[in-house]
């Protein structure tokens, strides 16, 4: 009788444990990180009586958690390629945005610029135009400056947002290391049993942590959970977690590094491409190959613009009969520490310039120099030599590095261009009289009797020598004065020697056959102070000593207000090609690009790269969609089922009670019986 | 395979999403009439497109300097049909006064008509275009390019004629990727050499009718003078017109370009509303079918029949 009662209860005590798990799988069925739990049961073990085996009713044996880490581990690897791809996404599109219309890129403040030129070109005296080239110039730069401003303040959301996920990652690094604690101290007062809800906690916490950055985890006989990053890096190990800060210290690619301080305060710095994976990951990956290549090459761009235009404008001549001066202004390359070297953009190899950015070291055992390219790690040794000013140093990559003063082992880092769409401006020397549309050069051909004799003067090369200030107190600094040079012509048998009567001046070569020579052959006039001009000669001169003869005559172009001849040249500049030189390494290279392929150029990489984060990001996402299906199948709540268990747990606790209420009755029968 | 109800939830959620996405993208597309809405939809065409609207601007460029450049050859035309129509006029003049019947006052007044042509020519020659520039002073636009040189009336042998204060240079238009065209003319190149060309000749010619000498010889030197300025008029005349032929065909050529420019970026950038619209009641419609499938399958639960 007490065995059948004793069997109902355990009946009751049974399905109420079952009853109580359902609800709590119910009550949990949206929690983040729950298993669906269940129970283990079993027969007790059967009391032997008057030689038979009887039953002893059941028992719960343990509590479980549907729980695959295999599921969990395919889970959190997909989460954690999606938030990288999602992170980096997020940020490429604002770049990709900013590009996308067309009416706001860099393309229409190209075109307005260069079509202004054109009217100065088509209007050299009309002060209109020129004025409207200097607002078409200051709107272009202030493009510049406005995407350029964009960047940086995307960029500075990238380290706002790696400044909040290190601060997350510490939370839940400590959190880790609290619940290890506690899944130690509950399971060793339950006896060994598992800690179900906690270890969800835990699970979630280093699922949420997989979000933000890479981890390995890996479960500890002590039933804690230790936490590495990259290649090893301990987080967390039992209860207690480093904490990733930012440190003040600088990687080999001039980046501030990541560090992990431990117990002592002590700050290890880790290495950039140990962090890789989640949003974290994704962020590092933007401002090393997305924000840094992207300022770069815009940067690339206006001091294309900036170098190749000035370098033109500083051959002509303005209204004032003055040379042109720089009519953009661009800062000064960032050298980092300043003191290394000093380095400015190489005007005549200005195709090669890349847009990179670079470290530079010395290697003292060879005496030479390593230029590294930081987004490729590509390194060059070029060799010392003399610059154009006469000192010695490099010339790589379309720059001029001089002043070089660094020691071995020391490390300098070179930023041509990152900054040069910021800093671009119009110059402030630049007014309506002082565009240099004109050429400082005037050719004329005096023919007394009208000859058919030309002179075809080419574009100017330098403007050495062209503005001898003489006296100085008189003429204003930069007026075009060279003097002029009268060429007289004898003749000898159809040939033509040509004598510069001015001193000081030569010519090559000497003679002049028209046969040969005409609109072919280029002379070269050389004069004081490093002048020099080149002509083409057409038509047969007339030698007469009667009628008179014909002169070349080569003056500064003094009063040529109308001489459009730079203006044409400037405007050219626009379907020139000056970027991306190519050739034979170490040969004569030639420049591929226009500014505006250049920028098309840009256009198109950083709407590749917000492609490919895009796909990316889709294909892990569905990954994620699949892996966790495959998780929630096995660990996820179905309320329908446990809708069920509560009607077929509710049916075995009725069962279970009636049986009691059968003993309750045989054992009145009983007491009847005796009465 | 079991199903979880957060199964159930997050697919349908997913689903939800994604539709509408696709859905958000292309109403974006329809609103802006842009099949690209940024590089990233489409990285090479985006690239493509910018350098087509370059070309575009540029030969634009082409088409407006075209006009400058009609402009100002058709003023050149002008004058040099009126210095043309004046040294037509002063050779019959001259060639009146070689007639040895003429009397002392009738070579007077055939002088007094020769300087009123002479000074007309003059006029031509200095004259200046709409931004105040002079026309035959080449690169030297602020300089009146011909100064009148009045004789000492003491030297017999002296005559009037002009200095060249300008220069020869040549202004140039770009009027298309590969043409530079000139669109001024030197005065030397016009009126003759440095010497004073056609202004020399009649003046001394002037002169010295007015002394009253008997012209005799002379008439034939100023001739062969005025026929070489004739000459050199006319050839420049005929330089300018077919310029001006040129720049008309250029023109065609600009505004077909155009056309191109503008059809390729169309098909470029253009959204084909058509196709976009029958996108959206699509996606439209299997949004409407998601949203509608989600509800009907989270509504359903055993907990409905538990009393």
């Amino acid at each position: 009788m007490s065995s059948l009662l004793n069997i109902g209860l355990t009946g009751l005590n049974a399905s109420q444990a079952y009853l109580n798990t359902t609800s709590h799988n119910i009550a949990n069925a949206a929690t983040p990180g729950f298993h669906r739990q269940g129970l283990t049961q079993e027969a007790r073990t059967p009391t032997l009586s008057a030689g038979l085996l009887f039953g002893q009713g059941t028992s719960i044996t343990s509590v479980t958690r549907s729980y695959s880490q295999l599921l969990e581990n395919q889970v959190m690897s997909a989460d954690n390629r999606r938030a990288e791809f999602a992170v980096y996404n997020q940020f490429i599109s604002q770049v990709d945005n900013l590009l996308a219309d067309p009416d706001v890129g860099l393309t229409p403040g190209m075109n307005n610029f260069f079509a202004a030129m054109q009217s100065v070109s088509a209007n050299p005296t009309n002060i209109a135009a020129r004025q409207a080239l200097i607002s078409s110039a200051e709107s272009l730069v202030a493009r510049f400056q406005s995407i350029d401003a964009r960047i940086t303040e995307v960029g500075q959301g990238v380290e706002d947002e790696i400044t909040a996920n290190l601060g997350t990652i510490n939370s839940y690094a400590a959190a880790i290391a609290e619940l290890n604690q506690r899944i130690i101290v509950s399971q060793a007062a339950g006896g060994g049993a598992a800690a179900n809800d906690l270890l969800d906690q835990r699970q979630q916490a280093i699922f949420e942590l997989n979000t933000l950055v890479k981890v390995t985890a890996l479960p500890q006989r002590d039933g804690s959970m230790s936490v590495f990053i990259g290649s090893g890096q301990a987080l967390v190990m039992g209860n207690r977690a480093k904490e990733m800060v930012k440190t003040q210290q600088v990687d080999e690619d001039g980046r501030q590094m990541i560090g992990m301080r431990g117990a002592g305060g002590v700050v290890t710095p880790l290495a950039e491409q140990l962090i890789t994976g989640g949003s974290l990951g994704g962020l590092l990956a933007f401002r090393r190959d997305g924000l840094e290549a992207v300022q770069g090459s815009l940067g690339l761009i206006a001091t294309t613009l900036a170098t190749a235009f000035n370098s033109q404008h500083k051959l002509g001549m303005d209204l004032n009969g003055v040379l042109g001066k720089d009519f953009f202004s661009l800062a000064p390359v960032v050298v980092q520490p300043p003191t290394a070297a000093s380095v400015s953009i190489d005007a005549e190899r200005l195709g090669e310039l890349t847009g990179a950015s670079y470290s530079l070291q010395y290697d003292a055992v060879t005496n030479e120099y390593i230029l590294t390219d930081l987004a490729t790690g590509n390194s060059t040794r070029p060799a010392l030599e003399t610059l154009p000013d006469g000192s010695q140093g490099l010339r790589q990559d379309g720059l001029i590095i001089s002043g070089l003063s660094l020691v071995a082992g020391e490390r300098a880092f070179l930023y041509p261009t990152r900054f040069a769409a910021g800093s671009i401006g119009v110059s402030a020397d630049i007014d309506p009289r002082r565009v240099a549309a004109a050429n400082p050069v005037a050719a004329s051909i005096v023919s007394p009797t009208g000859s058919s004799f030309a002179i075809t003067l080419n574009p100017l090369g330098s403007s050495t020598g062209m503005s001898l200030a003489v006296p100085p107190a008189i003429t204003p600094t930069g007026e075009v004065n060279f003097g002029a040079a009268a060429i007289t012509l004898t003749e000898n048998a159809g040939v033509f020697t040509l004598n510069t009567a001015s001193s000081g001046y030569s010519l090559a070569p000497a003679t002049y056959t028209p046969s040969t020579d005409s609109g072919r052959t280029e002379f070269t006039l050389t004069g004081p102070n490093g002048l020099s001009v080149t002509f083409k000669l057409s038509g047969v001169p007339a030698v007469d000593p009667v009628a008179g003869s014909d002169s070349i005559q080569l003056s500064p172009n003094a009063g040529g207000v109308a001489d459009n001849r730079n203006a044409v040249l400037l405007g050219a500049l626009q379907t020139e090609k000056l970027l991306y030189a190519a050739g034979p390494t170490g040969g004569s290279t030639q420049p591929t690009a226009t500014l505006n392929n250049a920028y098309a150029q840009l256009v198109s990489k950083v709407g590749n790269k917000t492609r490919e984060a895009q796909s990316g990001e889709r294909t892990q996402n569905s990954l994620f969609e699949q892996a966790r299906a495959a998780r929630d199948s096995v660990s996820g709540v179905n309320l329908d089922e446990e809708a069920a268990n509560l009607v077929r747990y509710q049916q075995t606790y009725q069962a279970a009670g009636r049986v009691m209420s059968v003993a309750q009755r045989l054992f009145d029968e009983l007491l009847s019986i005796a009465r | 395979m079991r199903v979880s109800t957060s199964m159930i939830y997050d697919q349908g959620v997913s689903a939800l999403q994604r539709q509408s996405a696709a859905l958000l993208y292309t109403g974006q597309q329809i609103a802006t009439g842009r099949k690209i809405l940024t590089p990233a939809d489409d990285p090479i065409a985006s690239a493509r497109a910018l350098d087509v609207t370059q070309s575009r601007s540029v030969n634009q460029q082409f088409i407006t300097n075209q006009g400058y450049a009609e402009d100002a050859l058709t003023l050149v035309e002008g004058q040099l049909v009126g210095a043309g129509e004046i040294i037509q006029y002063a050779r019959e003049r001259v060639l009146a006064a070689g007639n040895p019947a003429l009397s002392q006052s009738d070579r007077q007044s055939i002088a007094t008509d020769l300087r009123a042509q002479f000074d007309a020519m003059l006029a031509i020659a200095n004259t200046r275009d709409a931004n105040g520039d002079y026309l035959f002073a080449g690169y030297k636009s602020n300089t009146s390019p011909f100064a009148k040189l009045t004789a000492d009336p003491t030297n017999p042998a002296a005559f009037d004629s002009v200095r060249y204060d300008g220069d020869q240079g040549t202004r140039t238009m770009q009027v298309s990727s590969s043409r530079l065209m000139p669109v001024s003319f030197g005065g030397t190149q016009v009126f003759g050499s440095e010497n004073g060309g056609v202004f020399a000749a009649l003046g001394e010619f002037i002169n010295a009718l007015e002394r009253g000498s008997n012209p005799g010889t002379a008439v034939g030197d100023a001739l062969d003078s005025l026929d070489a300025s004739l000459d050199r008029v006319l050839t420049v005349r005929a330089q300018i017109g077919s310029q001006l032929v040129e720049v008309e065909q250029l023109g065609f050529i600009g505004s077909d370009l155009d056309l191109q420019y503008a059809t390729t970026l169309s098909n470029l950038q253009d959204l084909d509303f058509n196709e976009a619209i029958s996108r959206l009641t699509q996606q439209q419609t299997f949004l409407q079918a998601a949203q509608q499938s989600f509800l009907r399958i989270t509504g359903l639960s055993l907990f409905n029949y538990l009393s």
